[in-house]
Formats: structure tokens, C-alpha cells, sequence
């Protein structure tokens, strides 16, 4: 069920998206659809030799949860602008929490928009990727 | 970043450290769906790049950008990718 743009307002939270345990396999499985073969992602013992603990996920995978809980909130087709940066690193075995908050409300070429600051975090709190993203919502 | 990057040539004419190379920013804007079927073309250029001088050296700041049009010319969706890597 979309969110309805009379029913938000600034300051208000989207609906949160949980993804995860995560597991190294599904690195593997968005490594072979994204066709991005980079075996840090998918090879502990070459993440290693890189100079990290293990695998971690894509950043573009964690911007996929993002979008999961965008379009969930919005509806597909109503994402209008996305952007994140991959400020920190997702581990394998993390849940991960997509969460959004609208910061500002208006109207555009006849449609209506709101702004949102998005990002992911771990069960502790701490912030992976974060970005914003402008949604149209009837 | 795989297909993110776009255009692989202009990707490897870049020159750029691989081994350090990290994908810093995306970002997606579209003008309407993409729509089961269609046809885009996609096409891609280097939108900015600029360096800065960080604590391990020198840190190069690239963007690509991609501009897909349908059949009629009009931009369905723009993607930019920035990507930062340390020079050897």
C-alpha cells in the first residue's frame, strides 16, 4: 500500500525495510546478475590478500534494499531521483535496516513530490550507505 | 560496479589504479519507467573529474555518466557514478 502524499509530512518516517541475516551466497547471486565480477565480494581468501576480514557485500546491493523500501513505500514507477554514497562497509551475517525520512514536501510539473534522506544501518544502530531520494506520491 | 560503470572502453581508457579503485557515489534520476519491451540507447561520457591530495597520496575523482533515450530521443533515466582511486 503506497503512501499517500496528504497523510506525510516533514519529519515523518517511511515504512522500514529489514533485509538480512545476510549470507556471502547472496553476494555471489548479485555479483553474477549485476555482472560485477570483482572477487572481493565473493572470495574470502582474496578479500584477505586485499587486506579485509572477509567478503562484503556490493555497495549497489545494499542500494537495491534501498530501493526495495523506496518502492514499497511509493509504489513502483514513483521513485524519481536516488542517490547514495557507500560511506561504510556491509558484512556478511549483518541485518541490515533500510530506513527513510522525509524532508521536504512539495509540488512540481503537476506532481507531487516529497524528499527523503535514506540510508541502512546494522541491529546496532550503526549507518552503512546513505543517500536521498525524491518519491511521487498521489 | 560492474555494468554500473557503463561504457567498459571508456572505462578502461581511464587508466585508473584498479587495485585501489572504490565506488564512492551513485546516483539514478528518471523521467518516467522503464517500460517492459522498449528500446534505449544508452550512452556514456566522463561528466567530471578532479583530484585531491589525501593522506596516501594522490586521489583521483571520477564521474561517469549515462544518458539512456528511447526511440524518440527523450531521457528516460540519467545514472552517475563517481568513482574515487589512489595513483600508483
Amino acid at each position: 500500500m503506497a503512501l499517500g502524499f496528504d497523510q506525510l509530512n516533514v519529519g515523518d518516517s517511511l515504512q522500514p525495510l529489514v533485509k538480512g541475516p545476510l549470507e556471502k551466497s547472496q553476494f555471489v547471486a548479485y555479483g553474477q546478475a549485476a555482472m560485477d565480477a570483482n572477487p572481493i565480494h565473493t572470495d574470502d581468501e582474496f578479500a584477505r590478500q586485499s587486506g579485509y576480514e572477509s567478503v562484503f557485500a556490493q555497495g549497489m546491493l545494499s542500494m537495491g534494499f534501498l530501493g526495495q523500501m523506496l518502492v514499497a513505500n511509493a509504489g513502483a514507477g514513483n521513485v524519481r531521483r536516488f542517490k547514495v554514497r557507500f560511506t561504510k562497509i556491509t558484512w556478511p551475517g549483518e541485518t541490515i535496516t533500510c530506513r527513510g525520512v522525509v524532508t521536504r514536501k512539495y509540488e512540481e510539473n503537476g506532481q507531487k513530490l516529497v524528499d527523503c534522506d535514506v540510508h541502512t544501518e546494522t541491529e546496532s544502530g550503526e549507518r552503512r550507505i546513505e543517500g536521498s531520494a525524491t518519491l511521487i506520491l498521489e | 560496479m560492474g555494468a554500473a560503470a557503463g561504457d567498459p572502453d571508456l572505462f578502461l581508457a581511464l587508466d585508473l589504479n584498479y587495485a585501489s579503485l572504490l565506488h564512492a557515489e551513485q546516483e539514478f534520476e528518471w523521467s518516467r519507467p522503464l517500460v517492459a519491451g522498449e528500446k534505449v540507447t544508452i550512452t556514456g561520457r566522463v561528466g567530471d573529474m578532479w583530484e585531491k591530495q589525501g593522506k596516501s597520496g594522490t586521489l583521483d575523482f571520477v564521474v561517469l555518466e549515462q544518458i539512456a533515450r528511447d526511440a524518440n530521443g527523450e531521457t528516460v533515466y540519467v545514472a552517475r557514478t563517481t568513482l574515487i582511486s589512489r595513483r600508483i
